[in-house]
């Protein structure tokens, strides 16, 4: 009881009770999603998101036991076996959707690009602590940029664009809070945009249809642009106070595709309105905020980094995933964290949220 | 690294304040218009056709009404296994197999709207699906009220037809509800009064899903029959004209002469007003429209053709109210008649020898009337011929309805560009010259008469739902009773005497007043008329034959004018 209660004191309140709002505010539309008449209360949906919820928390409150600075020293061996992994999703991988992400392990199935990002974010912490005197130089700059595009490219081939866009989004991030100079950095965002006709080629078909509908949103209304229009119909006519929970047209007539992963928040917006989406929104603001005082409260370089490097995950997944779901971002398949239905990525996030109160709880104390 | 920390801090903010902006744009600013889509992502609406009003004969009979029809339709969620289906339906209505499928294929819109396969199918086909419909999933019956015309050929012109709206009519009359693919009066009281006979079309508001199946249907609005129609017309007599007449063409009209009402009212050649309802039928009506006997000329109020002899009434009128001939003032006809160095013949060659003016109308001598035609002048003629309506249209409540003609000196100066010659007012004086008059006119005039010269307005129209349309209009002619005791005398001797050129025209037990005209025509045989009314002492009902091409008028067309009478006895009207 003592332990317990001494360990609720150090740990980061906000954030862990934003985190358990998130997932139940998830569950709830998870249900008004997949819930079909005549089938139980606990659909399957439910119940496996429940599962992985509690094997996350499991793994969650087990790294909390082992120092943070442990992980950095297995990064390495971690890093090598995650690219074993991600290279035999080609030979055993389940297709989903057109994409080859998912193993199967047994009862349930798995997305090695999602445990790929957080042993990516370890390495690289690793990486730039180790070479912090050296970030001038070049030399570690295009080390760092070697770490990132040997799994990023074995994502992008899965095909899965936007996990590949979160490694290089975390790789800026984390360059630039190790200082790296202004004319490096301008010199790697003129190298992307140089890039990216000829990255254009390496696209499939989709993608490339989803970017042009991006830039114009008329141009297929029933095919490539019909997600997206759906999409901004659903939350758009939200308007303040929403649909009602299970009561959202767009929802339950089906015309939202992917409503209970990828457009969750579309639902959200469609069923409790501008002020469901905005305290949804406000959520995870308390998880950015509280884990970027996580990264200023320690004096640890590894262990900043590192916080660093999460947020910028768990931040670029939200402002993507609801970006797209009103159109001021292309399609990039990027689940809502916590929200959308996915047990790889509710669990990733999760040891995420509890690397960050690791950080806070053995920040080294002067 | 804290002033690095501090500017990535700055851009999550930045990047959570768009997030918040773009929801504000989305769900604030825009949120009524996405509201508005949202409604008509989920929203169908389905007509369901209001009957049109039934149109009534004066006894109650239906002329023009609704008919119950069975279309097999397919609903597209409905059916399970297709092939299944369509192979089953096939071996019971006979259709193809591959036809059933080309069907369904060309008029599927949506998974909810029903596909028609079959239009108006029998009775027992009906049934035998409805016996089936466990075995054809999808398949049902729907029924729905058509125009039905229970006597198509005889009432075809009166009643009219419907035609599908065009664009032109659609934007013309779209604020009165019209809408497209509506049924709208083509001629005749459907077109008159299609806006009252036409039903409030109700609908069905169903909610469907992203793949349109129906999930729910959110209202009904039962549709409402339009207004009905009671006509003056008599169904029975009406039908027994129209056999009368057979294969002639021609118009016939009794008209009730107290009261304006006409009970008949036929123009042959007809048409079966019900081939405008299927669309199979359109090289049927492109034929029936090209056909040289013009089926659609409704001939008793458009077709225009001169009166002939039957005008003669009109002269010896205006001779005895100008005083410048007495009934005594007699005429020998030698047969033909000398104006100038023209020679003007009488019908009958050998002269009808020395007659006063009831025996010229009884013989229907030309002789006598080109006298009186010189006495006269075309003026004159003129003005007492418009008065008693030729010229003008009646005002009865059909479509289409000529004005004819009366020609004047002035008249053809201003169109002809000519003078008016005297010979051409010894040929008007018979019914001719330039002249034209249409059968509904001569029952007017013919009303006129023996209605102690009161001109009243021919009725189609007895009542509506609304009120009862007995409004009476008419006109009091200044003719004085003797002028037309003597007249209505004459036209006695037509019919009852037997050498009355109108004998044929009698029946037993009826005193029967009427007059004969004959129209040569430059080509075939002359057209025909019988204009008269019945009974003589008091009188109530006019009857006009017209018949194209009917050879003489003391013929065929006063035997079917005997006929009508007899009908007339027969149905206790007279």
């Amino acid at each position: 009881m003592r332990k317990i209660s001494a360990f609720l004191r150090r740990v980061d309140k906000p954030l862990v009770v934003a985190t358990i709002l998130l997932f139940l505010i998830g569950l709830s539309f998870l249900y008004s999603t997949t819930y079909h008449k005549g089938q139980g209360i606990l659909d399957r949906y439910i119940v496996r998101q429940m599962l992985w919820f509690v094997i996350g928390l499991i793994f969650s409150i087990a790294l909390l036991k082992v120092n943070y600075l442990r992980f950095m020293d297995l990064s390495y061996f971690l890093y090598i076996f995650i690219i074993f992994i991600l290279l035999s999703v080609f030979f055993v991988g389940n297709t989903i959707l057109g994409a080859q992400r998912w193993i199967d392990i047994g009862i349930f199935t798995f997305q090695p690009s999602e445990f790929a990002k957080l042993i990516m974010i370890m390495v690289l912490a690793n990486y730039l602590g180790r070479n912090r005197i050296r970030i001038h130089s070049k030399k570690t700059i295009i080390g760092a940029f070697l770490i990132v595009s040997v799994p990023a490219f074995l994502i992008l081939k899965q095909p899965d664009l936007g996990t590949a866009l979160t490694f290089f989004a975390v790789l800026f991030s984390m360059l630039f809070v190790s200082g790296i100079r202004i004319r490096h950095l301008v010199a790697i965002i003129s190298g992307g945009l140089f890039l990216m006709p000829v990255l254009w080629h390496f696209l499939k078909p989709y993608q490339k249809s989803r970017l042009l509908v991006f830039l114009n949103p008329n141009l297929d209304p029933l095919g490539a642009g019909y997600t997206i229009r759906q999409s901004k119909i659903a939350i758009g006519s939200g308007m303040l106070l929403g649909k009602g929970w299970q009561s959202g047209t767009q929802n339950l007539l089906n015309f939202l595709p992917e409503r209970h992963t990828d457009f969750i928040f579309s639902v959200v917006g469609e069923e409790t309105g501008f002020l469901g989406a905005m305290f949804v929104l406000f959520l995870y603001f308390i998880i950015i905020r509280q884990s970027i005082r996580i990264a200023y409260s320690t004096n640890d370089v590894y262990g900043r980094l590192l916080a660093v490097g999460l947020v910028t995950m768990i931040a670029f997944h939200v402002f993507v995933n609801i970006a797209m779901t009103i159109g001021l971002m292309p399609v990039v398949g990027i689940p809502l964290p916590l929200i959308s239905y996915g047990g790889s990525s509710l669990v990733v996030t999760l040891i995420a949220i509890s690397i960050l109160l690791n950080i806070r709880i053995n920040r080294p104390v002067f | 690294m804290s002033k690095r920390l501090r500017i990535f801090k700055n851009l999550i903010g930045g990047s959570f304040l768009a997030l918040a902006l773009g929801l504000s744009y989305t769900q604030i600013i825009k949120g009524p218009e996405y509201f508005r889509l949202s409604e008509k992502n989920r929203t169908r609406l389905i007509p369901i056709i209001a009957p049109r009003g039934t149109i009534y004969d004066r006894n109650g009979e239906e002329i023009a009404s609704n008919k119950l029809i069975f279309d097999i339709v397919i609903i597209p969620q409905e059916l399970r296994d297709k092939a299944e289906v369509f192979s089953r339906l096939s071996g019971l209505i006979g259709t193809g197999k591959d036809e059933i499928e080309r069907i369904f294929k060309n008029n599927y819109y949506a998974p909810f709207a029903p596909v028609t396969i079959r239009e108006n199918v029998d009775k027992s086909i009906a049934f035998q699906i409805e016996e089936n419909k466990l075995d054809i999933p999808g398949v049902f019956i729907l029924t729905r009220a058509e125009r039905y015309y229970n006597h198509p050929e005889s009432t075809c012109h009166i009643i009219g037809y419907l035609g599908e709206i065009n664009r032109k009519e659609l934007e013309q009359f779209k604020e009165y509800g019209y809408k497209i693919k509506d049924l709208i009066g083509r001629t005749g009281i459907e077109k008159l009064f299609d806006a009252y006979l036409r039903g409030d079309d109700g609908g069905m508001q169903l909610e469907v899903d992203n793949r349109g199946r129906l999930v729910s249907v959110l209202g009904q609005k039962e549709p409402l029959k339009g207004n009905d129609i009671t006509l003056t017309i008599d169904a029975r007599l009406q039908d027994s004209i129209f056999d009368e007449m057979g294969s002639s063409r021609g118009a016939c009209v009794v008209m009730d002469v107290t009261s304006g009402e006409v009970i008949a009212l036929v123009s042959q050649p007809s048409f079966n007003p019900g081939i405008f309802l299927n669309s199979g039928n359109r090289g049927k009506i492109t034929q029936l429209l090209k056909s040289s006997r013009r089926p659609f000329l409704n001939r008793a109020i458009t077709g225009l053709y001169q009166p002939a002899s039957v005008f003669k009434i009109v002269v010896a009128i205006a001779a005895l109210e100008s005083k410048k001939v007495s009934p005594n003032t007699s005429v020998t006809c030698s047969g033909s008649y000398k104006k100038g160095n023209l020679d003007f013949d009488c019908w009958k060659k050998e002269g009808h020898g020395t007659l006063n003016l009831r025996s010229a109308i009884a013989n229907s001598c030309n002789v006598y009337f080109y006298r009186l035609g010189g006495i006269l002048g075309v003026d004159l003629i003129a003005r007492y011929a418009t008065e008693f309506g030729f010229g003008r249209s009646t005002g009865i409540k059909l479509y289409g309805e000529a004005k004819g003609l009366v020609p004047t000196r002035m008249w053809k100066l201003l169109t002809k560009g000519d003078r008016w010659y005297e010979g051409e007012t010894l040929s008007f004086a018979v019914g001719h010259s330039y002249l034209l008059a249409t059968p509904i006119q001569l029952a007017r005039f013919i009303s006129g008469v023996a209605n102690e010269g009161i001109l009243i307005r021919p009725q189609i129209v007895k009542s509506t739902d609304e009120k009862e349309k007995s409004s009476v209009s008419f006109e009091r002619l200044s003719i004085s009773k003797e002028t037309l005791k003597i007249v209505k005398e004459a036209m006695l001797d037509v019919v009852e005497n037997e050498h009355g050129t109108g004998h044929n025209a009698s029946v037993v037990g009826l005193e029967i007043a009427g007059k004969t005209g004959t129209t040569q025509q430059l080509v075939g045989e002359s057209h025909a008329w019988f204009c008269g009314f019945a009974p003589f002492k008091s009188p109530r009902y006019a009857v006009v034959v017209f018949l194209e091409h009917g050879g003489s008028g003391g013929a065929m067309a006063s035997i079917i004018a005997a006929n009508i009478f007899k009908k007339m006895q027969e149905l206790k009207l007279l």
